[in-house]
């Protein structure tokens, strides 16, 4: 990969990878720094990286990073969650995109970056199986267990509204 | 084969599972009458064969089914109708079983709603601080190119602190010892802190002018000049030995009388043109400048420069014509150590749109960047 070729992965795909992340831990500088810190990878390694392959080694690197740093921020994302789940129960939604999103937090991690991989990015079940580590049939059944949990929630909030 | 004493348990078995041909059955049974003590061990083997039990049946038949959209698998029909998921045949069932129904049909909409959209708006704040100017691989041979740069900066002090020409004025050479008692009268006379005043040509002592016009050098040279350091003996009264005076000459040229002795190890020449006038009137230390025997410097420096091959005649030229340039100079020092050491290293730099050098590289495997700036 040619710096050339680095630069233009940050101006084509820096915006990808931050809403990727900013979506998933809901947090802006936790998001700025993992998408700097796959960056930084990327830069490293770019001698041994396809420029045609950078995309999806930049999801993966993100994607990882974003789980380490899931897993080190456990306790205290459970601690947010909890002090979201009361918050969300008396909430009044205004529009469905206000309930998808809330609905998209209360996804298990997995199932919550597969599906926005799939749609933010319009990857294959094959494309995120390979940032993931998972296998195709694996990715389906996350997907469709996180479009049913989806359904199931904004149906449910439909009802409350 | 005839049925025996030895075999007759075969055709028992496959009497029952009615494997044998008629007349094989017939001899069975003509066995049997012979032998009545085997009758019961006979009956026996019929009570063998199982009765299927039609009330068992699995549970979850339906989702074992392919293409058949039922009440128990219609989520997931769902998904993979808005995944795009589906053949033809299963898109046309799955929308037949949401139509059969008005919630299943209501639930086939909320499973459309679920794909989501990027908030383009978001973006990565601060982009540009992502972005590299130059490819930066670890040395591979560091202890080279560390040799590299370790040549390039010793002989860019040489050259920045070599002397000119190894002109060493004569008051430096005759300066005295210690005590102010010897120092020239003139000299000593002037009052601190003075450090530039204005005399008329005809009040400047003669003493004063004899022993300043070994060396006339402007201000512009004077303030580059490095250092003024290692005076042989500071005056006990506390005044700097470094005194100036300026001579109106009368071709108008404004030149600095300097007494300031200089370490040879430290001096730069900076003469201007109108300079060389004035330093060619000047008695020098006795001997004409050919005649002068070379300083431990100059002769370091003569025989560097026959080894090495690089033309410093042309460097100090260049130097003199224009600012000095570290890159200048390192990119000669590269050419001088490639004459040594047989090898082809080359300096490459580049230079921002303000001028700036934004990075630079020695060799091939050596380079050196910065990030981009929101400016750049």
């Amino acid at each position: 990969m040619t710096t050339a070729q680095y630069n233009q992965c940050v101006d084509d795909h820096a915006d990808g990878v931050y809403r990727f992340i900013l979506k998933n831990i809901r947090d802006e500088d936790k998001a700025r720094d993992i998408v700097q810190d796959c960056f930084e990878k990327m830069w490293v390694k770019r001698a041994e990286i396809n420029g045609e392959k950078a995309r999806s080694y930049l999801f993966t690197a993100a994607y990882h990073t974003m789980i380490d740093a899931i897993r080190k921020d456990r306790h205290q994302t459970e601690l947010d969650e909890a002090a979201f789940n009361r918050h969300a129960d008396s909430r009044q939604y205004s529009d469905l995109k206000e309930v998808l999103n809330q609905a998209v937090a209360r996804l298990p991690d997995i199932q919550r970056s597969v599906v926005l991989l799939r749609d933010y990015e319009g990857y294959s079940y094959q494309e995120i199986g390979e940032v993931t580590g998972l296998n195709e049939s694996q990715v389906k059944v996350y997907i469709y267990r996180a479009r049913t949990f989806l359904k199931n929630y904004i149906g449910k909030m439909d009802a409350v509204i | 084969m005839k049925i025996n004493k030895d075999n007759y348990e075969i055709f028992f078995l496959d009497y029952h599972e009615g494997n044998l041909l008629p007349e094989q059955e017939k001899d069975l049974l003509s066995f049997l009458e012979a032998h009545p003590g085997l009758r019961e061990e006979f009956e026996a083997f019929r009570m063998v064969t199982l009765e299927k039990d039609e009330a068992i049946q699995y549970p979850a038949k339906e989702q074992l089914r392919k293409g058949v959209v039922t009440s128990s698998n219609y989520e997931t029909f769902y998904a993979a109708y808005v995944e795009g998921d589906l053949d033809e045949e299963e898109r046309t069932a799955t929308e037949a079983f949401a139509q059969g129904d008005p919630q299943r049909g209501k639930e086939l909409n909320l499973m459309k709603k679920t794909l989501l959209r990027p908030d383009l708006s978001v973006k990565f704040p601060a982009k540009d601080s992502l972005k590299r100017q130059k490819v930066v691989p670890l040395a591979r041979r560091f202890y080279y190119y560390a040799a590299t740069a370790a040549a390039i900066t010793l002989l860019a002090g040489l050259l920045l602190t070599r002397d000119a020409g190894n002109d060493i004025p004569a008051y430096v050479q005759d300066f005295p010892a210690s005590g102010e008692a010897e120092f020239p009268k003139a000299v000593a006379d002037m009052t601190s802190p003075v450090q530039e005043e204005v005399l008329p040509a005809e009040k400047i002592p003669a003493q004063l002018e004899t022993t300043t016009r070994q060396e006339i050098v402007s201000p512009l040279a004077r303030e580059q000049r490095p250092l003024q350091a290692h005076y042989p003996q500071p005056l006990s009264s506390g005044r700097m030995m470094t005194r100036t005076a300026r001579l109106e000459s009368p071709t108008n040229a404004i030149a600095m009388a300097s007494v300031e002795p200089r370490n040879q190890f430290a001096y730069w020449s900076y003469r201007q043109p109108h300079e060389e006038a004035v330093y060619a009137e000047t008695p020098a230390s006795g001997l004409p400048e050919e005649e002068r025997p070379p300083s431990l410097v100059q002769l370091a420096f003569n025989r560097l420069q026959r080894s090495v091959g690089v033309d410093f005649e042309r460097v100090e030229g260049q130097l003199r014509e224009t600012r000095i340039d570290f890159w200048e100079v390192a990119g000669l020092g590269l050419e001088g150590l490639n004459t040594l050491t047989g090898n082809h290293v080359t300096l490459e730099k580049e230079r921002g749109e303000d001028g700036r050098i934004v990075q630079f590289a020695i060799g091939e495997g050596f380079e050196i960047s910065r990030p981009k700036t929101p400016a750049e």
